[in-house]
């Protein structure tokens, strides 16, 4: 194509933004916030699991076998621990162990708490489990609680504050997730509508694109690169509210400099953001004009 | 040129527009195409340049034919004909010179090649001197002669006109059946579709006359009444 004909076309779709006046300004705000609520969601996910993952893993269920359950028992509860889904290690923590551990403790500490028992140990096993991801705790817990492990008596879930930021990133998963597609949809079909204003319009110059003989792709090529001018123009928007609010948040964390968000690595940097959110708004503003031109563009 | 064969077109169940129409036009034909409104004139030249497609038989037009023809090669189908309507089809956004232009520019053509064509277009049909102003600036009769010269533009081997002088007085009709008659002395296939009588008469051409899409006379040296048919 020569640079004429693209010059054609690239003025062809700016006119018709122009022309499209308040349509084309809905088609912009409902990109923009269809991408703010996507972008946001995701980047809000994407640092709770930073700051999740840069956690020091520790054992973070720990079950106490019946005082009365033998050594057979406590294995057999080990290898059915070991065999949950979402389990990355099991470890006994033996009676005997604990009884030594607390030995030690009193001679530290000069107490005389295992000489006060007079050679009975009232301690139980315990099985310490660590989960492959903290957002399963809850679930691998609730199992071992369950009738399925009779021999355990008590389970305490040590990483209850992680655990519940890993639902709330799935809280926003969830919501976020669901009120991005309906903006989406929304989105689809500002969009479509404006470019079926657009296709109305031309309507005239279209005709006689068609009987003159242009090819289909040179009658569509405008229609395209409008639908990409609102996606990306909205997607660009809406990355710079992400990163304004982003940015605005992270002066506020950064007067709590505590030890537990010492370790959580930096985001990634504003320009991905920017290139990851304005390559999917342009992705949606192609796909949506592609289908309006299909539905409401006659064929030759 | 141009090949009909036992051609029907049913645009609904039962009502056939053409019924078992055969044509053929030679090279540098002048045809008139004529009868009542509803006759199928407009489809049989709709098959011509591809807008409709025959339910039965066969068309050939410049080589190609339509019904086989891929979507993708309409456009380069079309580019060897020119086409005009009773409705000229001007931009009115567009002066006379971009309108012309505009048939050049959507298929690729470069600048320099525009520049020289669109005055030559234009003085086959004596517009060049209203070439800036805006179709709403012109009688009818100009923007029909406008809407020729832009069919022109690609050089067209093939021009097809569906009742040009339609909305025009009898007088500006026959200047445009000069112009029709004057593109077609430089080698043009000409069809023309018509109800008007003074056009078809003015100089006896060769004649096809419609009636419920069927031909019901092919004249060499046609008028628009049949000769063995004198009018009561
Ligand atoms: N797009 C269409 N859909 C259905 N019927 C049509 C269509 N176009 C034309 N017809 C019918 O086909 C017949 C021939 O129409 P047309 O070719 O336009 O005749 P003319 O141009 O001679 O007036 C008419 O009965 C008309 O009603
Ligand atoms: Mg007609």
């Amino acid at each position: 194509m020569s640079f004429s004909a693209f010059a054609f076309l690239v003025d062809d779709a700016a006119k018709s933004i122009r022309r499209n006046g308040l349509m084309s300004i809905a088609a912009l705000t409902t990109v923009t916030v269809a991408m703010a609520v996507l972008g946001g969601s995701l980047f809000t996910i994407y640092r709770l699991k930073q700051f999740a993952d840069s956690q020091p893993r520790r054992f973070e269920i720990l079950a106490f076998v019946e005082p009365k359950a033998d050594a057979a028992a406590v294995e057999s509860v080990r290898d059915r621990a070991t065999r949950i889904p979402g389990v990355a290690a099991v470890r006994v923590y033996t009676k005997d162990q604990a009884l030594r551990d607390l030995q030690a403790e009193d001679r530290r500490q000069h107490t005389e708490i295992v000489a006060s028992l007079e050679g009975i140990n009232p301690l139980p096993d315990r099985i310490d489990v660590r989960v492959s991801d903290p957002a399963v705790t809850v679930r691998v817990a609730n199992e071992l609680r369950s009738p399925r492990f009779p021999e355990i008596e008590q389970v305490r879930d040590e990483n209850d504050a992680l655990s519940k930021l890993i639902a709330l990133s799935n809280v926003i998963r969830n919501v976020g997730g669901a009120v991005a597609v309906l903006l989406f949809i929304a989105t689809a079909f500002v969009i479509q509508n404006t470019i079926r204003l657009t296709i109305y319009a031309r309507r005239r110059e279209i005709r006689v694109m068609q009987l003159v003989g242009a090819t289909s792709a040179f009658i569509r090529l405008p229609f395209l690169l409008e639908g990409t001018f609102y996606g990306a123009a909205g997607a660009t928007a809406a990355a710079c509210l992400v990163l304004f609010v982003v940015s605005q948040v992270s002066i506020y964390v950064r007067q709590f400099q505590t030890p537990l968000t010492q370790g959580v690595p930096p985001a990634v940097s504003s320009g991905v953001i920017v290139v990851m959110m304005v390559t999917t708004g342009a992705a949606v503003g192609i796909a949506t004009s592609v289908i309006s031109l299909r539905r409401f563009l006659r064929k030759v | 040129m141009i090949d009909l064969h036992n051609v029907s077109v049913e645009y609904d169940e039962g009502h056939s527009a053409l019924r078992g129409v055969s044509l053929h036009v030679e090279d540098g034909e002048f045809v008139f195409i004529i009868g009542a409104t509803g006759a199928g004139k407009s489809t049989l030249l709709k098959l011509l340049y591809r807008e409709e497609t025959p339910t039965q038989g066969r068309v050939v037009v410049n080589g190609s034919d339509v019904a086989a023809m891929r979507p993708g090669d309409v456009p380069r189908f079309r580019r060897r004909m020119g086409v005009v309507f009773q409705d000229f089809g001007l931009l009115p956004g567009l002066t006379v010179f971009e309108n012309v232009a505009f048939a050049l520019r959507v298929t690729g053509a470069r600048r320099r090649a525009i520049r020289a064509r669109v005055p030559e277009c234009l003085e086959t049909v004596g517009l060049m001197a209203r070439c800036d102003a805006f179709p709403g600036q012109l009688s009818g009769g100009e923007q029909q002669r406008v809407a020729i010269a832009r069919a022109l533009a690609n050089h067209p081997a093939l021009l097809v006109a569906d009742e040009p002088t339609g909305n025009l007085d009898p007088a500006t009709s026959l200047g445009i059946a000069e112009v029709l008659y004057r593109i077609n002395e430089a080698g043009t296939t000409v069809v023309v579709s018509t109800h008007d009588h003074a056009m078809v008469d003015n100089q006896p051409r060769r004649v096809v006359e419609l009636a419920a899409g069927e031909v019901i006379r092919d004249e060499a040296q046609g008028t628009y009444q049949p000769a063995a048919r004198p009018e009561a």
